[in-house]
C-alpha cells in the first residue's frame, strides 16, 4: 500500500475555503455565546457584521491565493489519479466566483440585519457553495464534477429559503431544490450511462473513447447537457428562474444568476472541450437552436416584467443565450470571449441585484420597477449604479457589457467567415436583434428612476458602509472594463485552453 | 444451492415492488413492501461477491431512504388516496410510458453484454478493494464529501431549528 | 457462500424462535371475543378523530441527523476494513473528513438542535 501522489499545494485555495466553511459555524456559536466583548455588549448585528468580514476574509485569501496560481503550470490533486486540473481556465473562473462571493459576503451583514433574518448558518453555507464552484469548474472527472455540483446546490437552496416567514421565500427555496435535484438526477443517470458505455467517468478519457455511433453513450451525453442546461438556466429549463429569483433574499439571487452559473458554465466549457469534441457537429443543431431561443426568450419575457428580480431573472435568462453564442463558436478566441463575458456579466448584475437588496427591508422589500421612482433625487448614489449596471446590461459602448458582447459576436463572425457558415453569422445578426430588443426594458429602469416622481412613503435610509463599497467596486468595475478591456483580454487569449490535455493526459 | 438461493431472494424482490405499488393507498405498507425488495436486493449483492453493495443497500436504502420516505409520509400525513395521482390519467400515460421505456432502455443494455464475462480479480469489488479506491484514487471527492454532509447539517438547521428566545 | 452457512443457520433459528412463540400464544392462549373488546378503545367511545395524526417538524432534525451520520458511516465502512494496510496514511486522509463531521456534530449540539424543546 503506497500513497499516492498528492499535491496538496494545487489545492490551496480550496483548502482555505473549506476550513472556512468548517470554522464558521464554530464561529457562529461562539458570538452566540459572547455577552461582552472587550467590555461592549454583543449586539446580533455586530455579530453578523464579524462573521461577514470574516467570510470576506477567508474568500479574500483564496482569491490572492487564485491569482497567484493563475500565472503557473497546470496542476493536479492526485499526480496518480488527476480530478481536477488547476490551469489557466480554473484560475480565471474561481477569480470571478471569488469576487462576486466575495463581495455578496461583505454586502450581507447590513443586508441581512435588516431583513432580520441574521443568522450565522448564512456565512458557513455560503463558504461550502463557493467550494462547489471552484470544484465545478476545476473538475475533470464526472464524479467529481457531481460532488461539486451538488455542493454547490445544497447550500444555495437553503440560502433561497433563508426567509422562512416569507412564503414566498419558501416557495422558492422548494421549486429551486425540486427542480435542482430533478437536474442532479438526470446528470447522474447520464453519468452512469457514459460510464457503462465507456467505462470511465475521466473526460479526456471519454473523449479518446467516444463512439458515436452507440445509442446509450449519445442518450447519456444528452442527459448529461440537460442536467447542466438547467442549472444555467438556458431555454427550455428556465421556467425556474424566474420564481426563484424573486423569492429568494436579494443577494441569494445575486449570487445565483451570477457565481452559480459562472461556476455551470465552467464545467459545460470543461465538458465540451475534453469530452464532446466527437459530437460537435451533432450537437451543434441542437444548441444553436438553444442558444436562439434563450436569448429570445429571456429578451421578450424580460420586457413585461413589472418586477426588477423577475426582470433580472430574464435578463439573465437572456445573457445565458449570448455566453452559449460564445461556447458554439468553439474557438480559442470564442472561449476568451466566454471568460471575459462572465467576469463583466457578474459585475453588472451583481450591482443591479445589490441596488434591489440596499432597498428591501423587512415588510418593505420595494422590488417592484414602480418602487424605484424618484430614486435619483432621493438617493442619487444607488440611482447611479443601477443606471451604470442598466446600459452596461444593455450593451452600450463604454461599458464592460458592450466590450462582453463585441468580443463574443466579433468571435462569431470571424469563425463564420474562417468557415464560411451562414448559419453561425445569423446567430450574431440574432444576437445583435436581441440586443436591440433588450434595450426597451433596460433603459426603462433609469427613466423611472429620474422622470418619474417618487411614490409617497417613508424616506429611505442611507445605506450601510459595505453595501456602498461593493457597488462603487460593482460600478466601477463595469466602467474599467469597458474602458480598458484590452488588458485583461489580452491575459484571457494567452490562457492556452489546450494545453490541459498534456498534463491531464499523463496518466489515466 | 446458490441457484434456489438466487430463485428466494428474486422473488422476494419482485414481490416486494410488487406489493410495493399494490398497496400505495396506505403508503406506510407501501414504504415497508420497499424495504423487503431492498433487503432481497442485498442479498443478491451479497451473492454476487459485492458485499459493499450489499451493505449499502441496507444501511442506505432500507435504512436511511426508508426513514426518508415514512417521515415524509407522516409529516405529510397522506393517507387514504389524497396523492390525486390516480386522477389524472395524462399522468399514468406518461409513467406507464416512462416505465416502458427505461424497461426497453435496460433490455438493450443487457442484450449488449457479451459472454464471457471479464476476466477480474477475486478482489474486484470487495470492501477491501473499495476502502484502497476511496482512500487513494477517489480521496478528493471523499473528502469534500465531508464538507458536503456538514454542509448539508447546516442547511438543514437553517431551515428547520426553531429560534430560541 | 459457505461462510454464509452459519449467518443462515442463525437467521433461521431466530426467525424459527419468533414463529414458534407466536404460534404457541394463539394455541395456547384462552380467547374471549365480544363487540367490545373490537373497540379501539374498551371505555364504550367511538373514536372521535383518525389516529392518523401529522408528526411534528422537530422530527424533521432527528430523521436528518440520522440520514447525515448514516452516510458518515457508509464512507468510514471501508476505512476500517483497511485501516491495517493503510497504516498512518489512513489516519491522515481521515482526520479532515472526521473533523468535518465532528464540526457538524457539535454545531447541531451548540445550537440545541439534538434538544426537543
Amino acid at each position: 500500500m503506497t500513497a499516492p501522489d498528492l499535491d496538496l499545494g494545487a489545492v490551496a485555495p480550496l483548502c482555505v475555503v473549506a476550513v472556512g466553511a468548517a470554522l464558521m459555524p464554530l464561529l457562529d456559536v461562539l458570538l452566540g455565546r459572547t455577552k461582552t466583548f472587550l467590555s461592549r455588549p454583543v449586539t446580533a448585528a455586530w455579530a453578523g457584521t464579524v462573521m461577514s468580514l470574516a467570510t470576506t476574509g477567508v474568500l479574500s485569501i483564496a482569491l490572492v491565493m487564485c491569482f497567484d496560481a493563475a500565472g503557473a503550470a497546470p496542476r493536479t490533486f492526485n499526480r496518480d489519479h488527476p480530478m481536477i486540473l488547476m490551469d489557466g481556465m480554473t484560475s480565471f473562473l474561481n477569480i470571478v466566483i471569488l469576487i462576486g462571493s466575495l463581495l455578496t459576503a461583505l454586502a450581507s451583514g447590513k443586508f441581512l440585519a435588516d431583513l432580520a433574518i441574521n443568522r450565522g448558518e448564512y456565512y458557513a453555507l455560503l463558504l461550502a457553495a463557493v467550494l462547489g464552484m471552484m470544484l465545478l469548474v476545476a473538475s475533470t472527472n464526472l464524479m467529481m464534477l457531481f460532488v461539486g455540483l451538488e455542493l454547490m446546490s445544497i447550500p444555495i437552496y437553503a440560502m433561497a429559503g433563508f426567509r422562512r416567514d416569507s412564503l414566498r421565500s419558501n416557495e422558492s427555496a422548494l421549486k429551486y431544490f425540486l427542480v435542482g435535484s430533478f437536474a442532479s438526477g438526470i446528470l447522474l443517470y447520464g453519468t452512469a450511462l457514459i460510464y457503462g458505455a465507456t467505462g470511465t467517468l475521466s473526460l479526456l478519457e471519454i473523449g479518446a473513447r467516444f463512439d458515436v455511433d452507440d445509442p446509450v453513450l449519445l442518450i447519456g451525453s444528452g442527459l448529461l447537457l440537460v442536467g447542466l442546461a438547467f442549472k444555467i438556466a438556458t431555454v427550455p429549463f428556465h421556467q425556474w428562474a424566474p420564481d426563484v429569483y424573486e423569492g429568494a433574499p436579494t443577494l441569494v439571487s445575486g449570487l445565483m444568476a451570477t457565481t452559480v452559473k459562472v461556476a455551470a458554465f465552467g464545467a459545460l466549457l470543461r465538458v465540451f472541450q475534453m469530452a464532446f469534441g466527437p459530437i460537435d457537429d451533432l450537437l451543434y443543431p441542437a444548441l444553436w437552436v438553444m442558444a436562439v431561443l434563450t436569448m429570445t426568450v429571456g429578451n421578450v419575457m424580460a420586457i413585461i416584467q413589472q418586477n426588477t428580480k423577475r426582470m433580472l431573472a430574464y435578463s439573465s435568462v437572456a445573457h445565458t443565450g449570448y455566453l452559449l453564442v460564445g461556447i458554439l463558436v468553439g474557438t480559442q478566441v470564442g472561449i476568451s470571449a466566454v471568460l471575459f463575458y462572465l467576469l463583466a456579466y457578474t459585475f453588472m448584475t451583481l450591482g443591479a441585484f445589490g441596488v434591489v437588496a440596499v432597498l428591501a427591508h423587512a415588510g418593505r422589500e420595494r422590488e417592484r420597477i414602480a418602487d424605484l421612482a424618484g430614486l435619483a433625487n432621493s438617493r442619487i448614489f444607488l440611482a447611479a449604479v443601477m443606471t451604470i449596471c442598466m446600459v452596461s446590461l444593455a450593451g452600450i459602448p463604454g461599458t464592460a457589457g458592450f466590450m462582453g458582447k463585441f468580443y463574443i459576436f466579433r468571435a462569431v463572425v470571424e469563425q463564420a467567415i474562417a468557415t464560411e457558415s451562414s448559419s453561425l453569422l445569423w446567430l450574431a445578426v440574432i444576437g445583435v436583434l436581441n440586443s436591440a430588443i433588450s434595450l426597451v426594458y433596460y433603459l426603462r429602469v433609469p427613466m423611472v428612476m429620474f422622470m418619474r416622481e417618487p411614490e409617497p412613503g417613508p424616506e429611505p435610509d442611507r445605506s450601510g458602509t459595505f453595501e456602498g463599497l461593493v457597488l462603487a467596486v460593482c460600478a466601477a468595475a463595469v466602467i474599467l472594463l469597458g474602458i480598458w478591456p484590452e488588458d485583461l483580454n489580452l491575459i484571457l487569449t494567452r490562457v492556452d485552453v489546450l494545453h490541459w490535455a498534456s498534463v491531464a493526459s499523463a496518466s489515466p | 444451492m446458490e441457484s434456489i438461493l438466487f430463485w428466494v431472494f428474486s422473488i422476494a424482490a419482485i414481490g416486494g415492488a410488487l406489493g410495493m405499488v399494490g398497496t400505495l393507498r396506505n403508503t406506510v405498507y407501501s414504504a415497508l413492501w420497499l424495504v423487503v425488495s431492498m433487503l432481497a436486493l442485498a442479498c443478491l449483492f451479497i451473492m454476487l461477491n459485492a458485499q459493499f453493495v450489499g451493505l449499502i443497500q441496507i444501511m442506505v436504502y432500507a435504512g436511511a431512504i426508508v426513514v426518508l420516505f415514512l417521515f415524509v409520509v407522516m409529516l405529510l400525513n397522506l393517507t387514504g388516496g389524497v396523492m390525486g395521482a390516480e386522477e389524472q390519467p395524462l399522468l399514468k400515460f406518461v409513467g406507464v410510458a416512462l416505465a416502458v421505456a427505461v424497461s426497453l432502455q435496460l433490455g438493450s443494455i443487457l442484450l449488449r453484454i457479451e459472454l464471457p464475462w471479464p476476466e477480474v480479480s477475486p478482489e474486484y469489488g470487495t470492501t477491501a478493494e473499495i476502502g484502497r479506491a476511496l482512500y487513494t484514487d477517489y480521496l478528493l471527492p471523499f473528502e469534500v464529501a465531508g464538507v458536503l454532509l456538514l454542509a448539508a447539517i447546516v442547511a438543514a438547521l437553517a431551515m428547520a431549528k426553531r429560534e430560541r428566545g | 457462500m459457505s461462510e454464509y452457512a452459519g449467518l443462515g443457520l442463525f437467521m433461521a433459528l431466530g426467525a424459527g424462535t419468533i414463529l414458534l412463540l407466536l404460534v404457541l400464544t394463539s394455541v395456547l392462549g384462552p380467547r374471549l371475543r365480544f363487540a367490545e373488546k373490537d373497540e379501539p378503545f374498551e371505555c364504550g367511545e367511538s373514536p372521535l378523530v383518525s389516529p392518523y395524526r401529522r408528526f411534528p417538524v422537530k422530527f424533521y432534525m432527528v430523521a436528518i441527523s440520522f440520514i447525515i451520520f448514516d452516510l458518515e458511516v457508509v464512507f468510514l465502512y471501508p476505512w476500517a476494513v483497511v485501516f491495517r494496510d493503510l497504516g498512518w496514511y489512513g489516519l491522515l486522509v481521515a482526520a479532515p473528513f472526521l473533523s468535518m463531521l465532528s464540526i457538524a456534530l457539535a454545531y447541531e449540539w451548540m445550537k440545541g438542535a439534538l434538544e426537543w424543546d
